[in-house]
């Protein structure tokens, strides 16, 4: 029983016309506490009816290994993109997929990635070394660096993975409120 | 004289123990009618409720499935699929009163008590909940509201009622 999914690749039984599942929203961030897990059943082609049967079917799957509830939600191809789902940035930033085990954008050939930029021009010395410390640690202990990856681009900005951006700004962001955070994308 | 006396005597206890009997006897049989009339009217009371629930439960249900009509005719596909939904849950409750005779007091009671005992009705409402709920902040498609419609004219078929 596990609340990532996605890093089990759970054998699933589904038919040919499932492009993808994909897990999303808070149940695939590090550190959150999601009270159900939502997943994406993306579709090449068919009809409305067969696509909610087909995620139902998973749904039933996903719900044997899984604490706690599933919300599932079927879509097409081309319905993902239309302007009305308002899940799709989600899906496709943070969406991990069933199927490879890895990043859903990357069937895009896109690898999502969240910039976080930091100022500590104004700081005391003291509070400089503690947010060094947390970053990339000291002797004994690791930071957040070390612990989640990601890698310093440059002073003033790190990239990180896009499941641990919040551990990363809400650890940093009690050292200094000059921090913000760019969801991007690379080419893969 | 006194043997005379006696029997008067004799006779007017009969009759009084006679009279508290009948009056006895009366008072009990007006007691066991005064039970079986309230008995009656518990029974007439409760088959008043069973057909006031089902009878607005059928109401409603075809109220939203004809407003779902309408709504679809005017291409509102939202308010058309709030609608069937709605109609969907109307006939979803009146299945399980009619099985069970108890209604459920809520979203969550209402997929506990047909997960528990009718499957293929949970495996309806629980495919098409997500998409009600979505429905406030999504635009919906016109397949997807016929799909709502059908799953609401199966139950009004396993409920036996004509949209």
């Amino acid at each position: 029983m596990m609340q990532k999914l996605w890093q089990k690749k759970p054998k699933l039984s589904y038919n040919e016309q499932v492009f993808d599942i994909v897990q999303f929203g808070s149940s695939v961030k590090e550190g959150a506490k999601p009270n159900d897990i939502d997943i994406a059943v993306i579709f090449k082609q068919g009809s409305v009816k067969e696509q909610l049967e087909g995620a139902q079917k998973i749904k039933r799957q996903l719900e044997k290994i899984s604490e706690l509830p599933i919300h599932i939600k079927p879509f097409d191809l081309y319905s993902f993109f239309d302007i009305g789902n308002f899940a799709k940035e989600n899906v496709l930033f943070y969406g991990m997929s069933l199927i490879y085990g890895d990043y859903f954008a990357k069937r895009f050939g896109l690898i999502p990635k969240t910039y976080l930029f930091y100022s500590l021009n104004d700081m005391d010395k003291k509070d400089k070394v503690r947010f060094n410390y947390a970053l990339s640690g000291r002797v004994g202990s690791y930071g957040l660096i070390r612990k989640y990856g990601g890698r310093i681009l440059r002073p003033g900005l790190v990239e990180v993975f896009p499941e641990y951006e919040d551990l990363f700004f809400d650890s940093l962001k009690k050292i200094t409120n000059k921090i913000v955070l760019q969801k991007k994308f690379d080419l893969a | 004289m006194d043997e005379k006396d006696n029997i008067i005597k004799e006779k007017k206890e009969e009759k009084e123990i006679k009279e508290k009997k009948d009056s006895k006897e009366a008072e009990e049989k007006k007691e066991e009618k005064k039970v079986e009339e309230e008995k009656k009217n518990e029974e007439i009371k409760e088959k008043i409720v069973e057909i006031t629930k089902e009878q607005i439960l059928c109401k409603t249900a075809k109220e939203y499935f004809d407003s779902g009509e309408d709504e679809l005719k005017k291409n509102r596909f939202n308010s058309a699929l709030v609608l069937f939904f709605k109609s969907l849950i109307a006939l979803t409750d009146l299945y399980i009163y009619q099985k069970t005779k108890n209604t459920p007091s809520s979203h969550v009671n209402r997929f506990k008590i047909t997960k528990e005992k009718f499957e293929e009705v949970y495996n309806i409402i629980d495919k098409d909940f997500p998409h009600y709920q979505d429905s406030y902040v999504q635009l919906v498609s016109k397949e997807l509201v016929e799909v709502i419609r059908d799953d609401a004219k199966i139950m009004a078929e396993k409920t036996q009622i004509k949209l």
